[in-house]
């Protein structure tokens, strides 16, 4: 018989990238130290290069398309809008040009960027993590650090809910819509469509818990054990921590540096 | 999280979903309004203010996996939960009329935690319709904070509403059976004589 495929969950969880192989927690660190460093440093330079940074580490860990598809709406957003809503009324002196009450200065541009690049770096260093890690590996992660399996439970659970309730919406929509329910229409109409959607979601939802709550003590989910996994993660290695340990002290030596300029 | 009951535990990613699916069956009605906060706000009246916290901090990191600049605004779902419990106890859920009165006071406690972060953080912009009010009433002169004050409190003041009177009405549905079983189900039911 073939035993390949049994194998392959004897041995850690790998994917042979680089940064998706990262620890979960490891990559947590990261994405802080990363993401708030620009928070530090105040210059957009280096905000900016922050960013160019996200985009090819997603490319380097292959997820660039599922990275991207989410960051471009914040980039288009905040990295447009909110640069002209702050160039246009951040107060300045040196003024560049003026109208219709709208006064763009060198200081409001400045400030601009400077605020785009603090929240352009942080949306990157977030979505870039939330796209490397798989929750299962993170709540793993978060079980070995001795968070209880009920968070577990919780954090996965309430991605699996989403999915069943968007499911289950369509149905009672369609359901409603049968029985005379319009969804289009003017304001009001629509308006009155969500009630009767909203209700039998929530209820049903809510009164499927007692079952479920059965279920899962049927296969002992409260039992005061130690639990076994499916799949199992590699040892962190020595390489990984130093790695880490380095950027957390830049990280603290620029937070100091930063203070000591500010104190002087 | 050891001491919450089964039920408890089991609720709160059920809140979580439907703070997300309510939010976005309002985006396919195509509705002016939010209806995201329905899910903490009933387990919290139910379960208690820190089941109804967890549902606000756990909706409020799934909202940020997609718009990450909303990662500041999760601090005013932890709250709604503790308001959710708070209002149950005070028996703010029992009457039809006392729907909108919470609503009020929702949108009027949210806005003031809401405007110094749009304002401070984001200088006024926050990516929904609301910020066009702001940059206009910018560009007529005003200051930061009472244009950004003015635009999330209209904004906050219809959707808490309209939310608070769908919270009632299914308070109001649920069984008596399932609501007695959950920490905060005396405050729902009434004894019979």
């Amino acid at each position: 018989m073939d035993y390949d495929f049994a194998k392959q969950y004897m041995n850690p969880k790998r994917t042979g990238n680089v940064i998706r192989d990262l620890n979960p927690m490891s990559k947590v660190n990261l994405m802080l130290v990363l993401g708030l460093s620009p928070f530090i440093v105040q210059n957009y330079f280096y905000g900016f290069g922050m960013v160019i940074l996200f985009v090819i580490f997603s490319a380097v860990a292959g997820c660039f398309r599922s990275f991207f598809s989410l960051y471009w709406k914040v980039l288009l957003l905040f990295g447009v809008f909110l640069f002209v809503v702050k160039a246009a009324f951040a107060p300045g002196e040196h003024v560049l040009f003026r109208l219709w009450g709208i006064c763009v200065t060198t200081e409001s541009i400045q400030s601009g960027l400077n605020i785009v690049s603090l929240v352009l770096a942080f949306s990157g260093a977030f979505i870039l993590f939330v796209k490397t890690t798989p929750m299962d590996e993170f709540t793993y992660a978060l079980e070995k650090k001795g968070v209880s399996h009920m968070v577990s439970f919780v954090i996965l659970s309430s991605f699996q809910t989403i999915t069943d309730l968007k499911q289950n919406a369509q149905i009672i929509m369609e359901s409603q819509k049968a029985r005379g329910i319009e969804t289009e229409g003017n304001l009001l109409k629509r308006a009155k469509a969500y009630i009767p959607v909203m209700g039998p979601l929530v209820l049903n939802a809510i009164s499927s818990t007692e079952e479920k709550s059965i279920a899962m003590d049927a296969r002992a989910f409260s039992a005061p054990v130690a639990h076994t996994f499916l799949s199992e993660l590699p040892e962190v290695t020595v390489r990984e921590k130093v790695i880490v340990i380095l950027f957390d002290l830049a990280f603290v030596g620029l937070a100091a540096g930063r203070i000591v300029l500010w104190l002087i | 999280m050891k001491k919450f009951s089964k039920l408890t535990i089991f609720l709160i990613p059920i809140g979580i979903a439907v703070n997300v699916v309510g939010g976005q069956l309002a985006v396919l009605l195509k509705l002016p309004v939010f209806l995201d906060s329905i899910g903490t706000f009933v387990v919290g009246a139910l379960c208690g203010g820190i089941p109804g916290a967890l549902v606000g901090l756990g909706c409020g990191l799934i909202n940020a996996i997609s718009l990450p600049t909303l990662l500041p605004y999760t601090i005013i779902g932890v709250l709604f939960g503790f308001l959710g419990s708070f209002l149950a106890k005070k028996q703010m859920f029992s009457k039809f009329w006392k729907a909108p009165v919470n609503g009020v006071v929702v949108a009027i406690i949210s806005t003031c935690i809401a405007v110094p972060i749009t304002a401070v953080l984001y200088g006024g912009f926050v990516g929904t319709g609301a910020s066009v009010i702001v940059t206009t009433l910018m560009a007529a002169g005003w200051d930061v904070l009472p244009a950004t004050f003015v635009s999330e409190l209209s904004s906050e003041l219809i959707d808490k509403i309209i939310c608070l009177i769908i919270i009632f009405f299914v308070l109001k549905a649920m069984p008596a059976r399932f609501v007695v079983k959950l920490p905060n189900g005396k405050h729902f039911i009434k004894e019979e004589q």
